[in-house]
């Protein structure tokens, strides 16, 4: 009982117990904090990329790819009753010529993809802007006014229109009126007032909110006259049935040439769309369609580009793509299947075959994409396991073609991540010494402090495991609290990290995290609980570890010398 | 018909202990052989370093001898298990020390009733026999510290320090009251006073009572003095 009793009077009456506290909590928080938040980066740029290939990825070492890929696809579908969906790609290395008034050449990869089928096997349809994301915000938006027909959510829609801008307006007058102020700061970066900084924060929200509200009053518009009683209805009507590479009919009156183009989906970040510091693409509240020339230059069996045979065909823009791949989304331009399997050759020309039937051959493709069952995709040994038969059923019939996972696909971005991942662990693991270090030496002042007290202890009868208790209970109580305040700060620290971020900025005008720079919008704020529990477990861990060779010597100690000690 | 032989409460039996100083080693105690009975009250005299506090940790099972034989109560202690010697040490025997050796964090009750915890099982002492409690209490109302039970060590005089050590050695009713130079850092009158209450406890409680001293008048106490020289018993005198 004495043991208790003691540990807890040294604890309630030596105030030096508040520093181990302190080193636990702060160096528990901050682990919580970098994990989550450096392991949030890391968890969604593996999520990007899963998102983005599916399960398995099959490809050719050939850079002219193979033939025979439907069937090949049908066949394994029949083989393995795991796989759920497959689609070809075919990929080409070219540039873009976005006409007037883009007026630039961009280098870029041509995807040919089937949309429909693509988004069965990853989430291509989600990263849509116009066929996705948009409906759903204004889905978002009129969702308040239901239940509704066309009418009132058209009235609601315009309603929210005029009310944004308003205040946009507003706000345009508050900046101008700084600006006839202190204009003449706005261009000295040095000088210039925080307070256009701010300004021009709330003045660009406005403009994302006015955008977004016009956006929606057009869907309004667009919708079918009934009556909505829920958030599904407006989606049924509002999302198209499938993405597709359609023209819209709009992009064809602003501009009739482009009724010969052929529809294509570029990466949010190839440069169409300016960025700002929250991380919002601005995007203007219409859906223009800029059009653009692509030239790819089809490769040889050799591996060659063959430049001569460059092929240039018009395109219109009608959408963009946001994967969270910083790769994907600021090379790729994404069109027709068939239609880059015609510009890459590899597929025969039509006219020529008219001409010369016997230069006929079965197209081809560089990759076939597969989605597996969801049982199979969340088991990591299962899809390598499947991997495997399936590349032992292709060694047989296509021996050229390689079946990789969709992480060994990108082991090249995945190992850095990953890399960065093992430095955070270091890191981590060299914090951890350090508490253990902190809670040793504090332990062992603590000991040496109470040399004669441990003497008079064993005076009258307390034995060697009762005075290990006695500082073993102490460095428990300090993991077990310090551990205990650190988890619930680092937990209020990140799931608030953001609204902290955003005080900072207002309060400062110190942005620390430009999201104009990074793949994503948010910080990651979430918390795994298994982070936790393991991190509390280590910071009690830690007080006990800590604790255990002073609290040993301790034990250890001669009760006579202990009651001489001065 | 003959009385019963009475068996000592503390025999040591050519007790030896050497220390090592550097390269040297000391030899302490010289074959030592003492009987202390039930109800008596023992002076240990001798000058600094001739063993006599290294004599009472031995007797008290706080140190080991390097040879020779401790028995208490007719059971040999260098036999016993470790955690019978803590129980020993415990539950039969009682320390006071010259410097009184209180815990600082620890108020007057708290640190009387420390033995008693340390007897008292976890699922027993969260609940510290009221007994046990009241029999703290009225031991320090008759030192005269009853106002003084919430104070801290650091509030007490230093007689007042030393009679909460007596206070704590006698809480659980120990057999044996060992006390090393218990005056030894007190002025002569509140020496005085706690030599009254040891004294006093062994008329009244026929408390087995073992003291150190280098003080001749504290021993002229005591029943039987015992000099100590050079780590041997020169004599043994009685009163």
């Amino acid at each position: 009982m004495y043991k208790f009793f003691l540990t807890l009077r040294y604890l309630t009456r030596k105030k030096i117990v508040i520093f181990p506290i302190l080193v636990v909590w702060l160096c528990l928080m901050m682990m919580i904090i970098v994990t989550s938040i450096m392991g949030g980066f890391v968890d969604r740029v593996r999520q990007a990329n899963r998102d983005l290939l599916g399960d398995i990825v099959i490809f050719s070492q050939n850079p002219t790819g193979w033939p025979g890929y439907d069937e090949l696809a049908k066949h394994l579908a029949q083989q393995f009753p795991e796989i759920k969906a497959s689609t070809p790609v075919v990929r080409a290395y070219g540039l873009a010529y976005f006409l007037y008034p883009y007026n630039q050449t961009v280098p870029i990869q041509l995807v040919g993809i089937r949309p429909a089928e693509r988004s069965q096997v990853s989430r291509f349809r989600e990263t849509l802007f116009r066929q996705y994301i948009a409906p759903h915000e204004a889905a978002d938006a009129l969702a308040p006014a239901l239940p509704a027909d066309r009418d009132k959510l058209i009235a609601f829609a315009s309603e929210n229109d005029r009310n944004i801008s308003a205040k946009l307006e507003l706000l345009r007058e508050q900046y101008g009126k700084l600006y006839r102020e202190q204009g003449d700061k706005l261009h000295d970066n040095s000088a210039r007032p925080r307070q256009f900084e701010l300004a021009e924060d709330r003045l660009n929200r406005a403009y994302q909110d006015e955008a977004s509200a016009k956006r929606t009053w057009q869907f309004a518009l667009s919708l079918p006259e009934k009556q909505y009683h829920s958030k599904a209805d407006l989606l049924a009507a509002l999302l198209p049935p499938k993405p597709s590479f359609d023209i819209p009919p709009a992009a064809t009156q602003q501009a009739p040439d482009a009724a010969q183009d052929t529809g294509c989906i570029v990466g949010v970040q190839i440069g169409l769309l300016r960025r700002d510091k929250r991380g919002n693409f601005e995007r203007p509240p219409d859906f223009p369609n800029p059009r653009l020339k692509i030239t790819v230059f089809p490769v040889k069996d050799t591996g060659a580009i063959s430049v001569q045979s460059g092929f240039t065909l018009p395109f219109t823009v009608v959408d963009d793509s946001y994967s969270g791949v910083y790769d994907v989304d600021s090379t790729y331009i994404y069109a027709p299947f068939e239609t880059v399997q015609y510009m890459t050759r590899m597929r025969p020309d039509p006219e020529l075959l008219k001409e010369n039937p016997a230069a006929d051959f079965p197209p081809r493709c560089n990759e076939l994409l597969i989605k597996l069952n969801d049982a199979t995709s969340a088991n990591p040994a299962a899809t390598r396991l499947l991997r495997a038969k399936i590349q032992a059923l292709l060694d047989e019939s296509f021996p050229m073609l390689t079946v990789q996972t969709w992480d060994e696909r990108q082991a090249k971005y995945l190992g850095a991540v990953e890399n960065e991942k093992y430095m955070q662990i270091f890191i981590l693991g060299l914090m951890s010494l350090v508490v253990l270090v902190v809670i040793f030496l504090i332990f062992y002042m603590i000991v040496r402090d109470k040399t004669r007290d441990i003497g008079i202890l064993k005076a009258v009868g307390g034995s060697e495991l009762g005075v290990l208790t006695i500082f073993l209970n102490y460095g428990l109580f300090i993991g077990i609290v310090g551990g205990g305040l650190g988890v619930l700060c680092g937990v209020a620290f990140v799931t608030h990290t953001n609204e902290i971020h955003e005080w900072i900025y207002q309060t400062t005008g110190i942005i620390i995290w430009d999201r104009s720079v990074y793949l994503f919008d948010r910080i990651p704020d979430h918390v795994s609980p298994t982070v936790l529990i393991a991190y509390y477990a280590v910071a009690i861990l830690a007080g006990l570890i800590g604790a255990l060779i002073p609290a040993t010597f301790a034990a250890c100690q001669d009760p006579v010398k202990a009651v001489r000690y001065e | 018909m003959s009385k019963p032989p009475i068996t000592p409460l503390l025999e040591l039996r050519d007790v030896k202990k050497a220390y090592r100083m550097g390269p040297e080693t000391v030899q302490v105690l010289h074959s030592v052989n003492l009987q202390i009975f039930p109800g008596e009250f023992v002076a240990i005299m001798g000058a600094s370093g001739s063993g006599k506090s290294t004599l009472l940790h031995i007797a008290g099972v706080l140190e080991r001898p390097d040879a020779g034989e401790v028995i208490f109560d007719g059971q040999s202690v260098s036999n016993m298990y470790f955690w019978n010697r803590h129980k020993l040490r415990n539950r039969r025997i009682g320390f006071v020390f010259q410097f009184y050796h209180l815990l600082p964090e620890l108020n007057v009750l708290e640190n009387t009733l420390l033995p008693a915890m340390v007897a008292s099982p976890l699922y027993k002492g969260l609940f510290l026999s009221r007994t046990k409690k009241q029999s703290a209490r009225s031991l320090l109302d008759s030192f005269s510290l009853s106002h003084r039970l919430k104070h801290r060590p650091s509030q007490l005089s230093g007689g007042e320090r030393q009679r909460v050590a007596i206070a704590r050695a006698l809480i659980n009713s120990p057999d044996l009251l060992l006390a090393d130079e218990p005056t030894g850092n007190l002025d002569a009158k509140t020496g005085r006073a706690i030599l009254d209450v040891l004294i006093n406890l062994h008329q009244t409680r026929k408390q087995t009572l073992l003291l150190v001293t280098h003080d001749s008048q504290v021993a002229s106490l005591a029943q039987r003095t015992i000099h100590l020289t050079d780590g041997r018993i020169r004599d043994t005198k009685c009163r």
